[in-house]
């Protein structure tokens, strides 16, 4: 088991590094020339000249990509804005969590509504139930959800006016951000859940059991859901990749001030520092909770486990395999 | 004897094998026919294409015909969908903008699915340091979430380009799809007939593209279904950053996130556009669940 | 079937719903009066458009309160909050950062003085002097100035920011500056190279002055330390800023208060808000009490509200076509530049675009500016005149053959849609052009690469001086190639700007001289001063704007508590 855990944990920072580099040096490759975007075209060439040698573009590719790896992983300094002069570590400090919020609360809501409609509509396969929870998500799954985001503010800010349209002030700022995230979400998890269990009704130990005359009941909730569940489980925990990188679209509708929006901000005006911190960070975030999720999931599910444990009575000391 | 047997074996078993092929597409199609959601699917998505393609002559009025005594007018008899802030119609570019739309969203996901398909190929069927490379390689990528690798490739090739957007949109999902591709192949590799093929000294670009392709093939095309929604979409988002297809032109994307200005006396401007990109999206994903039911009997339920 | 059925009637339910959202509050805007334009039609413009529209635009209950208004003839009662929606986020507190144009840090800190319509009016600076022969500024403060921190102010403070305005910010004086320097404890005086010529002093008077000491002991970045009457308690980066009344504020003498410089609310909130659809439903909501840039499109709802007012003053900028004059493009042809320019209305720029909010131009800079000539207005025989004719005849004499030509423009959604109108009225008259939207963070690079543009459509700052308007445009100050920036290469331009914008040179006749030259060479076009609007609450009796016509709350005058 260790070994499992020790190998994924290489694995992240290796990701994690490589992402680095990667977006560093795309970075470097963009177009552009960042002294005269920050000083614009009426600079002199000695101005100019100046502006680079601060920011430190001037030295050779593997020099900055040395000291920014440097400053990045070990001293956690990702530079400072060029166009808001703050720290990018602060700048990201605050945001992620709002962010990160948003994006855990959407996800929530999806699984909580998501799963339960999958469940039924697979127990109830071919029924009334089965076809409108396919209608429904496949209606879901095809709506743009920025669209829907406008929908909701027309209808709940304007019209309604129960509910704020921007900002972060207090939870009902919340509201509609998660509700329009959420509602993609519970399309693919309905039909995904569904498949899963569908998957798991027609197996052999289903049928002892009811043959057995356990309970309907307890069939399903014992017998039938963990199996099934587990790649469902497998599927929400990646799906919290999302929760940091895949906000940005939502944060500009709403102007919610998380990491999106300073991204987007940061795109729009060409604030290199930024860009790097955030994909970094989003990166990282990804990463790491993948290997949480692998790793919970060789917990969690035996078959691994018994894996890993085998190998280690092969090593001549004899385990209880229970 | 039967009659078709002959005495050199390699065209023996490539005669046998084209007929398997023309059973499995044809039988493939036949299943489709019958798949009422996905012919719905199909349907829709082919009357949306004719009517792209037939814009001129179904159009009521031209995309860049700007009548200013009209501007943000709600829909009417004269403009069913309203006019947008320069007084242009909005059912008119919404036929034309069809044809950029559906463009972006067809040769985005082609560029993806070939990316995909050519680098999971190498990957399963080379192995060993060149496959572990390929892999390792799509894990970093992996872990950038696909719309954030979108905007970073958009911006490296700058807003104005039409290619350099399609590029963008069709790296953006990649990784997953190079996984799938390699996976396919590591398990037609082992395939008796590959070994029987390799036996008689079939080339390795022979083997792949006559003997693992055909295979993939049908996965691949239910996955260009369905992301060809998802590449609409994702376009669609791209605008509303500033990085996609920009106005003037009449793409939906565009439209929509040109219209959010607007949305608190003319939601109009919004909700057309979504309504399009929703419907259209819609028949994608119907047209992509009954290929898939179609081509691979066994996931169907 | 049965599933078939469902999903059929699901959409159409949801196009029902939908539907009805779009039926219900769109309102269709009133064919607005004369001017009409279509590209298939060969109508001909009306050209009168009605001044008296402009005006009944503005509702105006209160009036402006001029920056310049001394305390004691301004009567308010004193507001406990206002909350106000910005565009962007201040993110930068630093009083020499390159970020002072937000609308959060204007009248924040406090620069010696203020130039209002031409007028010096001391803030920090008590009294000034300038020597007979123009090159010795002396300068006095009022010695009692403090800061959020209790610092005082002096002399030696005032130099301190100078050099790190010019360090930081690049004010641009040192082309005129020789030497400044501390006389005394609240006395300095400014050495000149060349006696001053018009608008340098506004740029004496624009940099903000803070203690060498609070910046030396606080990161003024996140922590600031103003001399002006506000101080900052909380700062949510992206979504909220709050400014407070200060007890201690220096100046009691209560005269001596000019409008900018009052605080007439206790708590001034800055909401974020980059969406404009937003703020329109923030205001309608009521989070918000008062906004900036709400669309075109949405202030008729307001105009015509009971709970609100509309101020409107022109803005200081100017929508401009700016003609690429360098040797290598079609547009160095001035019989093409012509044509370009009279083919276009800037009447009908100023309806479609603009919703009719703003007058138009009929020279570089707009008709309020020091030294305009009000006869220009009434000229019939230049470009700003719009003739399709003439403008076939122009082109005619041209060797231009169909080729496209390029429109550089940036991507916000009002400059777009006038490059839209642009291509479709240069079309009627035969010059096809293309569009080539840009993003706001390289196009002035763009702007400087003479084979990437032929026509370049701005919103150019106008300024306070129409002399310096001009000087803006031609000057080689701001290129680092001996030209203009649209690459106006004549060195005969650079001599009379220079000599013409020395006080002494000011002259009418001299400024026809210069008009005749710019218009002969069809130097650059430009169409709209667009009105810029405040949306401000009923209970608000009078508005003040302070420098870059940003709505100050302090300033302003209130009914209600």
């Amino acid at each position: 088991m260790l070994r499992y855990v020790l190998q994924r944990l290489l694995m992240t920072i290796f990701v994690i590094i490589a992402a680095a580099i990667l977006i560093f040096t795309v970075m470097y490759f963009v177009p552009g020339d960042p002294a005269k975007i920050i000083l614009g075209p009426e600079a002199t060439a000695a101005d100019l000249a100046d502006v680079r040698h601060q920011l430190g573009i001037d030295r050779p590719f593997l020099v900055q990509l040395g000291s920014f790896m440097y400053n990045t992983f070990i001293k956690f300094d990702m530079g400072t804005s060029w166009f808001r002069n703050t720290s990018v570590f602060g700048g990201m400090l605050e945001r992620i969590p709002r962010t990160f919020l948003l994006g855990f609360l959407s996800i929530v809501l999806t699984s909580l509504v998501g799963i339960p409609m999958g469940v039924n509509a697979a127990t109830h396969h071919r029924k009334w139930q089965d076809k409108g929870v396919i209608s429904f998500a496949m209606v879901f799954m095809s709506v743009p959800e920025f669209w829907v985001a406008l929908l909701f503010i027309i209808f709940f800010s304007l019209r309604l006016n129960i509910l704020p349209s921007f900002g972060i002030g207090s939870w009902k700022n919340y509201v509609l951000p998660i509700l329009s995230g959420a509602l993609a979400g519970i399309g693919g998890i309905a039909r995904y859940t569904r498949s899963c269990v569908l998957e798991v009704v027609h197996a052999d130990y289903i049928t002892t059991a009811r043959a057995k005359g356990v309970m309907e009941r307890k069939v399903i909730y014992q017998h039938m859901l963990p199996n099934a569940l587990i790649p469902v489980l497998t599927n929400v925990g990646t799906s919290f990749t999302r929760c940091i990188g895949g906000t940005i679209v939502m944060e500009k509708i709403f102007s919610f001030p998380g990491v999106g929006l300073y991204l987007s901000d940061a795109i729009a005006s060409r604030d290199y520092p930024v860009i790097r911190g955030c994909v970094i960070v989003i990166a990282a975030f990804t990463a790491i909770l993948m290997l949480l999720v692998d790793l919970s999931y060789g917990y969690v599910d035996p078959r691994i486990k018994a894996q890993y444990v085998k190998q280690s009575t092969k090593k001549g000391k004899i385990k209880n395999v229970a | 004897m039967s009659p078709n047997s002959k005495t050199i074996l390699p065209e023996k078993n490539q005669v046998r094998k084209k007929r398997k092929k023309q059973g499995m597409w044809s039988q493939a199609v036949v299943r489709l026919f019958h798949d009422k959601l996905g012919m719905v699917g199909l349907i829709g998505i082919l009357a949306l294409v004719l009517i792209s393609v037939c814009a001129p002559l179904i159009a009521p009025f031209s995309p860049t015909e700007m009548d200013l005594k009209f501007i943000n007018a709600a829909p009417s008899l004269a403009h069913p969908f309203g006019t947008d802030a320069l007084g242009r119609d909005i059912l008119s570019r919404l036929i034309y903008g069809g044809r950029y739309s559906l463009a972006v969203g067809f040769l985005a996901s082609v560029v993806g699915q070939f990316a995909a398909l050519i680098l999971g190929m190498i990957a399963g069927y080379a192995g060993g340091k060149v496959d572990n490379a390929i892999m390792r390689t799509m894990d970093v990528i992996m872990s950038i979430p696909a719309t954030m690798i979108s905007i970073i490739v958009a911006m490296t090739f700058g807003t104005k380009n039409f290619i350099g957007t399609i590029v963008a949109l069709g790296l953006g999902g990649i990784a997953g799809g190079v996984r799938m591709c390699r996976g396919l192949v590591l398990t037609v590799r082992q395939e008796e007939y590959l070994r029987a093929a390799q036996a008689i000294n079939c080339s390795t670009p022979r083997i792949l593209f006559r003997h693992v392709f055909p295979n993939i093939i049908s996965v691949m095309i239910i996955g260009m279904a369905t992301g060809i929604g998802n590449m609409i979409m994702v376009a669609a988002g791209l605008s509303v950053i500033g990085l996609g297809i920009q106005p003037p032109a009449p793409e939906w994307g565009a439209m929509l996130s040109a219209g959010r200005d607007y949305i608190t006396h003319y939601p109009h401007l919004v909700i057309f556009p979504g309504l399009v990109i929703f419907i259209c999206v819609f028949f994608f994903n119907l047209l992509g669940d009954g290929l898939r039911d179609a081509i691979d009997p066994k996931l169907r339920k | 079937m049965k599933n078939f059925r469902k999903i059929i009637s699901l959409c159409l339910v949801m196009c029902m719903i939908i539907a009805l959202f779009a039926s219900c509050g769109t309102k269709e805007k009133s064919g607005t009066e004369e001017t009409d334009v279509q590209t298939e039609d060969t109508e001909e413009i009306d050209e009168n458009v009605d001044e008296e529209n402009v005006a009944t635009k503005q509702k105006v209950i209160g009036s402006e309160v001029s920056g310049a208004a001394i305390a004691d003839t301004v009567t308010s009662v004193q507001r406990s909050v206002i909350n106000y929606a910005v565009v962007e986020d201040p993110a930068d507190f630093d009083p020499f950062a390159n970020t002072q144009t937000k609308e959060t840090l204007v009248g924040f800190y406090q620069p010696l003085a203020y130039v209002i319509k031409g007028e010096v009016v001391g803030c920090l600076m008590k009294d000034y002097t300038i020597s007979d022969d123009g090159l010795i500024m002396d300068g006095e403060l009022y010695d009692y100035i403090t800061d959020t921190d209790g610092n005082n102010i002096k002399a030696s403070d005032v130099v301190f920011s100078w050099e790190m305005g010019e360090e930081i910010t690049h004010i641009g004086t040192t082309g005129f500056v020789d030497k400044f320097e501390a006389t005394g404890d609240y006395t300095f005086r400014i050495t000149f190279k060349q006696p001053l010529a018009i608008g340098q002093m506004d740029k004496l008077t624009k940099w903000n002055v803070v203690s060498e000491k609070a910046y030396s002991e606080h990161d003024m970045h996140t922590d600031p330390v103003p001399t002006g009457p506000y101080k900052l308690t909380k700062y949510t980066s992206g979504y909220l800023t709050t400014y407070e009344k200060r007890d201690d504020y220096w100046q009691t003498d209560t005269s001596k208060l000019v409008a900018r410089d009052m605080a007439n609310v206790d708590v001034i909130n800055f909401y974020v808000i980059p969406e404009s659809a937003q703020r329109t439903i923030a205001l309608k909501n009521g989070s918000i009490d008062a906004s900036v840039g709400i669309t075109n499109e949405d202030l008729p709802f307001f105009d015509e509200s009971e709970d609100f007012w509309l101020f409107g003053v022109p803005d200081d900028l100017s929508l401009d076509l700016i003609p690429n004059c360098d040797e290598g493009r079609l547009t160095s042809d001035v019989n093409l530049r012509r044509a370009i320019f009279y083919a276009i209305s800037n009447e009908a720029i100023l309806e479609s675009v603009y919703g009719g909010n703003g007058s138009v131009n009929h020279d570089l800079a707009p008709n309020w500016a020091v030294g305009y000539n009000p006869d220009w207005d009434n000229e019939t025989d230049n470009y700003y005149t719009y003739d399709p004719e003439k403008a076939k005849e122009y082109l005619a004499e041209t060797s231009y053959n169909g080729e496209e030509l390029i429109i550089l423009v940036n991507n916000s959604p009002t400059l777009t849609n006038a490059a839209q109108l642009i291509n479709a009225l240069l079309e009627q008259v035969g010059i096809k052009t293309k569009i080539s939207v840009t993003d706001p963070a390289i196009i002035k690079e763009t702007y400087a690469d003479k084979t990437a543009w032929d026509l370049y459509i701005t919103m150019d700052a106008t300024n306070t001086y129409w002399i310096d308007a001009i000087n803006g445009f031609l000057t080689k100050d701001k290129t680092t190639w001996e030209g203009s920036g649209n690459f106006w290469m004549d060195p005969e331009a650079q001599e009379m700007i220079n000599t013409y914008k020395q006080v002494a040179n000011a002259t009418p006749e001299n400024f026809e001289i210069m008009r005749d030259y710019f218009i002969d060479n069809a130097l650059c076009k430009s169409m709209v001063n667009p009105l810029t609007y405040v949306v401000v609450p009923s209970w608000t009796s009078g508005v003040c704007l302070s420098m870059k016509k940003c709505f100050t709350p302090g300033g302003s005058t209130y009914t209600e508590e």
